[in-house]
């Protein structure tokens, strides 16, 4: 190691809402800190990342190792050249169990998906995913406050004034909506509806995705959701105990990852390609093999119009470059 | 004279005696590719969303046979023993396929498989010998029996605890049963454990009146405190297992055993259902090395 270089990791979370980044020093003190939307456009945000990571690290820091998580891990760990690709379960807990070594439950609700993990002693023993729907999680919410023209950082305050308790049904989004638009229409006031969705979303998220877990303190939440403060006093309310927001709750799975290319690139030099690659043209395409009645799909990724990776394929005879 | 057999249900636990049966019978039998994605399709156009992925798999290999046979065999497993029933799709389907198609051959098996079988071989050959020897000579195709397998210590181990129509379909269970394999398990399932363990009555499994409920149940039990991990994987829409998997799931979590459950349809997204496995594997091994 080179005495004048400062060290940093990178960890990366691409969701399917927002792309999350952030570089860590040894210690673990963020020293750069991003998060952007997706917009359906993972490489475009990536590189976006990128660019806005580099500009707050210095010259002196070098990327000593590079970790991605989320949904599109995969395809960031292959532009990237990721030292570790890891699912958003474990990277979420690894950085809740850092900062809060005493957490039982983290709660992480996201833009597409939420979850619960459940850790004892540091190390995650039990979680669960929402499966088939997404209800309550953050493109609802989004949804919901730009119908009522209410910007959503201001969303979850407005459920603070709520001065009446008033049910909405929460198990689906679109039912959800229609009580909503029916309450508002009976004329109960904004704040007493929108409490009302918190409170649903967070039923919601009891009931199924929480469902039959052993919810202990210390319980954290984390994810885009956790900064309606809305949904979070419906959790203590729901939960009667304290609910931990997390300094970086909105960055904790990009947190996870770098700390986990720390651990892969202990004593190995990484294989991270850079921040250059901001400026490398990628492609990711799909096309459906033909070659059995599987028609299995088939993503490829190609690095300046040269196929870097292949997947989809049961029979691997395109994923083997 | 052809007769279609579908790659499906219950040709994963009696595909071999019916292969012989009618080889012996000197009937062709067709069977019907494994299942791909233009064999569901079929499925999903000829039966109502509401039923669950087996029932939609099976609806589509019959219609890939349709047009090839002059018989589609579709026998109904009605009860086992004692009055253990097969889960009420399981049942009803034949009645169901019976509606829009008539070519069906349709034993009716409660408890004894010669006599429905013995009509099948009857309708085809008109030759009651025939039939007779040929039913003889298969039935040794029926003894199921296993020995205990090896538990051994130094390897990871995770059970496999669902129906042999999932497992032993590819195109529903490759992905998980790869993923396990590629992390170095050693998979478990109920197939590999004897009828002695299987058909335990004894305790809760005593009350499970549903026969393959029944065995899914035992083999998690047996398995529970001989292994690492249980992962229960069970189709969107399967009542028994909905509950079963309940029992399961609480047992596993009372005994503080490794459990993750999976629930499949035909629209589920390979990509959660890999997030939710390596998830799994690692806590897994992460419990493997603290003990």
């Amino acid at each position: 190691m080179n005495e004048v270089d400062n060290v940093g990791y990178l960890g990366i979370d691409v969701g399917s809402i927002s792309t999350k980044g952030v570089v860590i020093d040894k210690d673990f003190r963020i020293i750069a800190k991003t998060y952007l939307r997706t917009q359906g456009q993972p490489i475009q945000s990536i590189k976006e990342l990128l660019t806005k990571l580099s500009s707050q690290v210095d010259r002196k820091t070098k990327i000593f190792g590079a970790g991605t998580t989320g949904s599109a891990r995969r395809l960031a760990g292959i532009m990237l050249q990721a030292d570790i690709v890891k699912n958003e379960i474990i990277a979420h807990a690894i950085a809740a169990s850092y900062f809060h070594p005493d957490a039982s439950t983290v709660i992480e609700i996201g833009g597409q998906d939420s979850k619960i993990i459940i850790l004892r002693d540091g190390i995650p023993v039990d979680f669960a995913m929402n499966t088939v729907c997404a209800a309550g999680t953050g493109s609802f919410l989004d949804h919901q406050a730009t119908r009522l023209g209410i910007p959503i950082e201001e969303f979850g305050g407005r459920a603070l004034q709520a001065k009446n308790r008033v049910n909405i049904a929460g198990r689906c989004t679109v039912f959800a909506e229609s009580d909503m638009i029916h309450k508002a229409q009976l004329g109960i006031a904004t704040e007493d509806i929108i409490s009302g969705l918190c409170d649903a979303i967070v039923r919601n998220y009891l009931n199924a995705v929480a469902k039959g877990k052993e919810i202990k303190p210390l319980i954290l939440f984390q994810g885009g959701v956790a900064a309606n403060i809305g949904v979070r006093k419906a959790f203590e309310r729901a939960l009667e105990q304290e609910i931990i927001v997390p300094d970086h709750f909105l960055v904790m799975g990009a947190i996870g990852a770098a700390i986990l290319a720390q651990e892969a690139t202990d004593s190995k030099k990484t294989r991270f390609a850079g921040f250059e690659i901001a400026d490398i043209p990628f492609q990711s395409r799909a096309f459906e093999c033909e070659g059995c009645p599987n028609r299995c799909e088939v993503i490829e990724t190609l690095k300046e119009e040269v196929i870097i990776d292949r997947y989809g394929d049961r029979c691997g005879k395109w994923s083997e470059l | 004279m052809k007769v279609g057999i579908p790659r499906a249900l219950l040709y994963y636990r009696y595909g071999n005696f019916w292969n012989r049966f009618f080889s012996e019978l000197g009937v062709e039998v067709i069977l019907s590719p494994k299942t791909d994605k233009t064999i569901l399709e079929k499925g999903l156009g000829k039966v109502s969303s509401e039923v669950c992925l087996p029932i939609k798999v099976i609806c589509g290999h019959i219609e890939e046979l349709k047009d090839k046979v002059d018989f589609v065999f579709l026998p109904r497993l009605v009860y086992l023993g004692d009055k253990l029933y097969a889960c009420p799709k399981m049942i009803g389907i034949v009645d169901i396929v019976g509606l829009n198609f008539s070519a069906l051959l349709r034993p009716k098996i409660k408890n004894d498989f010669f006599l429905p079988h013995f009509q099948v071989g009857l309708a085809l050959t008109h030759n009651p010998m025939k039939s007779f020897l040929a039913y003889q000579r298969a039935k040794e195709e029926l003894k199921f029996s296993k020995t205990i397998p090896d538990f051994p210590s130094d390897q990871p181990k995770i059970g496999l605890i669902s129906h042999f129509y999932n497992l032993g379909d590819d195109f529903i269970a490759h992905d998980i049963i790869a993923t396990f394999r590629k992390n170095g398990f050693l998979i478990y399932t109920k197939e590999d454990l004897p009828p002695t363990i299987l058909e335990n009555s004894k305790g809760f499994a005593g009350k499970i009146r549903w026969i393959y409920e029944r065995e899914l149940y035992n083999a998690f039990n047996y398995y529970l405190d001989k292994i690492d991990g249980i992962c229960n994987i069970i189709s969107f829409g399967c009542g028994p297992d909905s509950l079963v998997g309940e029992i399961m799931a609480d047992k596993a979590k009372t005994l503080n055993r490794p459990f993750l459950q999976l629930i499949i349809d035909e629209h589920t997204g390979r990509a959660g259902l890999i997030t939710r496995l390596e998830a799994f594997i690692e806590l897994v091994k992460k419990r493997i090395v603290a003990n």
